[in-house]
């Protein structure tokens, strides 16, 4: 590698910032700045699950369980405890957080298929509970008019992110501040001690690697993603229902992550703008373009088991790594 | 009343009361006793259905290794063709429901063929992704075409049964008898015939089998036919005691996995005694408890057996 490649990989990511920048002031239309906003709660769902997936290796079923909690919490904190959302919203991360920790404790132990329907029951569970706990969660009404998010201090600067556009760049903020925070773990020490879990666990064990506590953190992180997901969700569409607890919640992010490229970073994103930008497409097509989706995960597992990501990588590192007309005369 | 809140708490002696205050007839201890024979019976009918698809589950896992979790859509399949063949079409329910299940052990070929086979060699663990998106194809299909407003099946067994203890329905009659029949006949099927000792064969050993010339391929074709094809009467069965909905196949396929890691994966013995156990313990919470939160407690138990006794119940810890 040389200092060229460095830069061109540099280019390539100052130019996806200023593109991720530029996008709502391309899109001026309000539904185009909602698709906009929908791709980054997307994105942290998809950044969410890939940490399973692509960094832990196990095919978790149940996201939505964390999507749906997060969603609640700040909800229910913002609209019935009366908390600002600003503190709401790191309150739901937490539970979410607390609740990944309990079940990943539970379901890490088990393995494949094994993780897989665990994952799936507790979803079930936790979907049954926000349904009939009409108490706290209004049951299958859910709740309608959640607080908006307002930045600032309360009397004296208030700042309200109700608008598509202002609402774009404070999930742009969250979806950056989370592709950091994942970047720098894989990056570090912990992030090669999970992809040595991932891909040879009796050596790292035999290192004196705890595998079981490594993949516990990894689901804690994946799980506060989710309900960060599910909270920037509450607060944008100021409505929620069971419904966000539903197998859909679920079985989306999957798709994301399986057809944009498990354990890769660029492959969340990728899965993210293909469904946020296809259902709209299919948007009259109705319950059928579930049927296209399910076609097309099976598709790309079938054809193209590493996921898109892994063909656009090569094909960026390609040019990342290709000479200059400069260095190729020196030789 | 409930710390939390919950409705319909849950407390069983709170809900038991309850329910005792509401009939004025009869002693107090007559009604429960009733209460008890009734969600007895209904459980052992819930649970001969859940016995029906948790057989097939837990042959394709014994033999192909496979959790597929579209299993579940056969029993919505089955239910759906026979609404269209006994309600569109008019066909006596006896012989829409014949024709159903065949064709659902049709479709299944087909399910195989693509969403099994071409991982079966390359990566068998992607069979899990595979069958759940084989799965929402299948969910969201029946969806498009007949929409999700709950339909129908009518049957001619709906005649109220008086037995010595309870009345019921012609129709829960025959679900405990066909479902008996059905897995008395498996087991000699599985025990006695020349394809059923193949099928053993196949699942203690695929490569054993192969080397004596049995067609592995053939055996897994077959699992399917019989698995979906138990999955698809379950569906007829069932359908008629509640709706049709396209959704149905979801709930099914879970308290399939509840029922077959309830029995230990790959023992049929095992799907039985899970099956009967899961419906017969969710009719008494609904009795007891409250409906709403049955489903919870079933997931529960598959959670628990799972972290406690992942070889199930009755399978033995593998070596």
């Amino acid at each position: 590698m040389n200092r060229a490649a460095g830069n061109r990989r540099n280019w390539t990511r100052f130019l996806g910032l200023v593109v991720a920048l530029l996008l709502p002031i391309v899109f001026q239309d309000a539904y185009l700045r909602n698709i906009l906003v929908i791709f980054g709660i997307y994105c942290l769902l998809a950044l969410s699950l890939n940490i399973i997936v692509g960094y832990i290796g196990e095919v978790s079923l149940g996201h939505a369980a964390f999507f749906g909690l997060g969603g609640y919490a700040s909800a229910i904190l913002s609209k019935t405890v009366g908390f600002p959302v600003l503190l709401s919203i790191p309150s739901a991360v937490v539970i979410s957080g607390i609740l990944g920790l309990f079940i990943g404790y539970l379901a890490l132990r088990l393995r494949g298929p094994y993780f897989a329907i665990t994952t799936l029951a507790f979803a079930e569970i936790i979907r049954l509970i926000v349904t009939n706990w009409v108490d706290l969660t209004r049951g299958p009404l859910g709740f309608t008019q959640i607080p908006p998010l307002v930045l600032g201090i309360p009397g004296w600067f208030e700042f309200k992110v109700m608008s598509e556009l202002r609402y774009y760049y404070f999930v742009l903020v969250l979806v950056g501040l989370v592709f950091l925070l994942i970047y720098n773990v894989v990056h570090s020490p912990t992030g090669r001690t999970f992809l040595a879990i991932r891909e040879q666990e009796p050596l790292a064990r035999s290192v004196g690697i705890s595998p079981f506590r490594y993949r516990v953190l990894a689901f804690v992180i994946s799980t506060m993603i989710a309900g960060l997901a599910g909270a920037a969700y509450a607060h944008f569409f100021r409505i929620i229902s069971p419904d966000i607890n539903m197998v859909y919640y679920s079985a989306i992010p999957l798709m994301m992550v399986m057809v944009g490229g498990r354990g890769t970073l660029l492959g969340p994103f990728l899965g993210a703008l293909l469904f946020a930008v296809l259902p709209e497409l299919f948007r009259t097509a109705g319950t059928i373009r579930m049927v296209f989706f399910a076609s097309f995960l099976l598709a790309t597992i079938v054809y193209m088991p590493e996921g898109i990501a892994v063909k656009i990588q090569t094909f960026i590192r390609d040019w990342e790594t290709k000479k200059s007309p400069q260095e190729l005369g020196d030789v | 009343m409930s710390l939390l809140g919950f409705r319909g708490g849950m407390d069983p002696r709170q809900n038991g009361v309850r329910s005792m205050s509401l009939p004025t007839i009869g002693s107090t201890s007559m009604i429960d006793l009733d209460l008890l024979v009734i969600q007895l019976a209904n459980g052992l009918v819930i649970g001969m259905g859940y016995t029906l698809v948790a057989i097939g589950l837990t042959m394709v896992f014994g033999i192909l290794g496979v959790l597929n979790f579209a299993h579940g859509e056969f029993f919505m399949l089955g239910a759906f063709v026979a609404y269209v063949f006994g309600e569109l079409m008019g066909w006596p329910y006896v012989v829409s429901s014949v024709v159903a299940i065949v064709l659902v052990m049709a479709i299944s070929f087909l399910f195989e063929l693509i969403s099994v086979r071409p991982f079966m060699e390359r990566d068998p663990e992607m069979t899990l992704l595979s069958t759940f998106a084989a799965s929402l194809i299948l969910m969201n299909l029946v969806e498009v075409i007949w929409g999700n407003t709950p339909l129908p099946l009518n049957t001619p067994f709906s005649k109220p049964l008086d037995l010595l203890f309870l009345v019921l329905t012609a129709q829960r009659i025959l679900i405990l008898l066909v479902g008996a029949v059905g897995v008395i006949l498996l087991g000699l099927f599985l025990k006695f015939t020349k394809m059923g000792k193949v099928i053993r064969a196949t699942a203690q050993n695929k490569k054993a089998s192969a080397l004596v010339g049995i067609n592995i391929k053939k055996v897994y074709r077959l699992t399917f036919a019989a698995g979906t094809g138990l999955a698809a009467i379950a569906g007829v069965l069932i359908a008629p005691l509640s709706n049709l909905y396209a959704s149905m196949g979801q709930g099914m396929v879970l308290k399939g996995f509840v029922v077959v890691i309830l029995g230990g994966l790959a023992s049929v013995p095992g799907a039985i005694l899970g099956g009967l156990t899961l419906g017969i313990t969710e009719a008494i919470a609904a009795g007891y408890v409250s409906s709403a939160w049955k489903d919870v407690i079933g997931f529960s138990i598959l959670i628990i057996i799972l972290l406690l006794r992942p070889q199930g119940l009755m399978g033995r810890r593998e070596a």
